[in-house]
């Protein structure tokens, strides 16, 4: 069999259409195809009707790991954070300190005047808890000894340099001392609006003793 | 005395400094004790005066919790 260019007939399509590896035939409207060319590695292919021939190639949603980082000291800071990503994400286990009973603190850009709402609901007891305003990020409190604890926050668009910053968290505290789980999720609202460059964790007393903080970027 | 440590990290870099806290962060390291202290004392204070209230009640801790919904 011979393989190559084919006398046009009605309705067939023209190979010549497609140039390059990885292109794709799209249309733009009835029975109108064009050559959609491959897009940028790890990009995926995404409608939008402002298109002409209504798709497009788009950064794919991804997480990138930016920073492992032990904790340690009365306050561990992670300083450079890249801007380039839309949220930032961080996941925090094993948060231990030297001090029994005393909170965990998250302070965005170190900044510890009183800008944070914080306000959560834990399986700890009924009623919320509401400290508004603080000077911290701050979760219930958790003893020494207590390593069995992770808690993920979530920054939306922390780069921006127009809008105030909001955290989400979720996580869970085993309470070695009672012993009890306790489930909590809450969320804070500063009025930071500067860019989100650097995170300072810490205790509201005592130095830390253990820990490990994933930062992620998110696009 | 030593003085409290602190831990910085660069992600861009990868560096690790590990310092004596400055001035600054002294200060700071002392009012998180003491908003740590009277946030303390104000949820003793309401403790006792959740405690009290339930005894004028006549109702138990549970019973409360059931009354607001909780489990």
């Amino acid at each position: 069999m011979t393989v190559g260019r084919i006398p046009s007939v009605e309705g067939g399509i023209q190979p010549t259409l497609l140039t390059t590896k990885g292109d794709i035939i799209v249309a733009t409207g009835n029975a109108t195809l064009v050559r959609q060319g491959v897009g940028a590695n790890g990009t995926v292919l995404t409608a939008n009707s402002a298109q002409a021939d209504g798709v497009e190639w788009a950064t794919a949603s991804s997480m990138t790991l930016l920073s492992t980082t032990t904790l340690s000291g009365a306050s561990t800071t992670i300083s450079g954070i890249s801007g380039d990503y839309q949220d930032l994400r961080i996941v925090i286990y094993g948060w231990q300190g030297d001090t029994s009973n005393v909170r965990n603190y998250l302070r965005l850009n170190g900044i510890s005047t009183s800008t944070y709402r914080v306000v959560y609901s834990s399986s700890y007891q009924t009623a919320n808890y509401n400290f508004s305003p603080t000077s911290a990020i701050l979760t219930n409190s958790t003893n020494t000894g207590n390593s069995t604890n992770t808690m993920v926050v979530t920054i939306p668009n922390y780069a921006s340099t127009a809008i105030t910053k909001v955290a989400q968290f979720y996580g869970f505290n085993y309470d070695n001392n009672t012993p009890s789980f306790e489930s909590y999720n809450g969320v804070a609202s500063t009025e930071i609006s500067a860019a989100i460059t650097s995170l300072v964790f810490s205790r509201a007393s005592g130095n830390l003793t253990a820990g490990t903080v994933l930062v992620y970027g998110v696009k | 005395m030593t003085k409290p440590q602190v831990k910085i990290v660069d992600t861009n870099t990868g560096e690790e400094v590990i310092r004596d806290a400055n001035t600054e962060e002294l200060a700071q390291i002392e009012a998180d004790k003491v908003e740590a202290e009277n946030a303390k004392a104000l949820e003793t204070a309401k403790a006792h005066e959740r405690a009290a209230l339930l005894e004028r009640l006549n109702v138990t801790e549970d019973e409360a919790r059931l009354l607001l919904g909780g489990n």
